[in-house]
């Protein structure tokens, strides 16, 4: 893919590693020292300007690019430099940073692709890490009750000789998957859970607390 | 006091940013009867402010919304985009214009290149440059017609 990444510091510097081995990178960054230190460290194409003037971006050369990501510290910046991508640049998806939550459906009311509030997430994640121990990952369904969690398996588990059939785990709980040593295993009831196994869990809301415990812990509550 | 401000006001209008553009038109729509709230960011500003406003001053972002619902934009009938960046007028006249549907927008816009996104009916775009061009234009030609005689 063709990626623009638009303004930011360490964050842009990390994008950039993360997306340049599989993708094509483009750089616009108003700080000069900036821009010359990702282009210096990256060896990839920065141009360095105002990102809300279209003519920095058309320097850039990334009119029909598959992707901008806006990084910019101001929200409205953010928002003027996506709708010049969208508008002018025929870029077909483009990436807002926003410092006000309030934005987020906002700029996706005015065309931004995607709205991302580094304030709403960070303080999702920090209720998450605080109050899940050893939790990595949790997603819900929307509009149900189920939840797929994430789990690492503590390496001293009590409960890790006995084979799943007999592990008299809560009803309406699967297993859906083991990872252990990198490779997928698909369990069945002869299964075993060893410690350090990543388990990926389908469980009612109301049981996955009680997962975390058993697992992460070994003792069943 | 606020409330009270609001409860009888039909013909509100708000100034985003005391600029000097922003407080010279306060200071303009006071005289007209019209009653007024400026806000900024910068209660430094508000200095700028004539002796002709009589309005109210918000010490906010106008560019979130919550600070302009809170000055009661729903009833607003004229709303100016007027402080120093671009991009904030751009996204106030959005807010003001798209969400709220106030009847009149004005934003004050330096580069009026890219603006395909600020072309609403209820949105009016004020550019400085082309201002001063158009009084060059107005002003040369008077001499010229002067030199001729």
């Amino acid at each position: 893919m063709k990626i623009a990444i638009v303004d930011g510091i360490s964050e842009a510097d990390f994008l950039i590693s993360s997306l340049k081995d599989n993708n094509k990178i483009s750089v616009i960054n108003r700080n000069e020292e900036y821009a010359q230190f990702l282009a210096d460290k990256h060896s990839i194409p920065v141009t360095h300007g105002d990102p809300c003037k279209e003519y920095i971006l058309r320097a850039a050369e990334i009119v029909n690019f598959d992707v901008l990501i806006s990084l910019s510290e101001n929200d409205a910046d953010n928002l003027a430099i996506c709708q010049i991508a969208k508008d002018k640049l025929n870029i077909k998806k483009t990436v807002a940073v926003v410092e006000n939550p309030r934005n987020v459906d906002l700029f996706k009311t005015f065309g931004v692709t995607e709205v991302i509030s580094s304030a709403y997430l960070a303080s999702r994640q920090i209720a998450k890490i605080s109050t899940l121990e050893n939790l990595i990952n949790s997603f819900s369904i929307e509009k149900s009750n189920i939840e797929i969690t994430e789990i690492d398996v503590a390496s001293d588990c009590k409960i890790s000789n006995i084979p799943l059939s007999e592990m008299k785990l809560p009803s309406q709980v699967i297993i859906a998957c083991i990872i252990r040593n990198g490779s997928m295993i698909v369990p069945n009831g002869r299964s075993f859970v060893n410690g350090n196994d990543r388990l990926i869990i389908v469980s009612p809301s109301e049981t996955q607390n009680l997962l975390i415990n058993l697992f992460t812990k070994g003792s069943v509550a | 006091m606020f409330d009270n401000f609001f409860r009888k006001k039909k013909n509100l209008v708000i100034i985003a940013g005391a600029s000097r553009f922003g407080s010279r038109l306060a200071g303009l729509m006071c005289e007209q009867e019209f009653d007024v709230v400026v806000i900024d960011k910068n209660i430094n500003s508000f200095c700028k402010l004539p002796d002709s406003f009589s309005g109210l001053t918000f010490d906010g972002d106008a560019s979130d919304n919550s600070v302009l619902e809170l000055n009661n934009i729903k009833q607003c009938i004229i709303c100016i985009a007027a402080t120093d960046s671009d991009t904030t007028n751009s996204l106030i006249a959005q807010i003001a214009a798209k969400v709220y549907n106030v009847p009149n927008v004005y934003v004050r816009l330096n580069d009026t290149s890219n603006n395909s996104f600020l072309q609403k009916s209820n949105i009016h775009i004020i550019c400085p440059s082309d201002l001063c061009v158009k009084e060059f234009e107005k002003q040369y030609a008077v001499k010229e017609t002067e030199a001729a005689l």
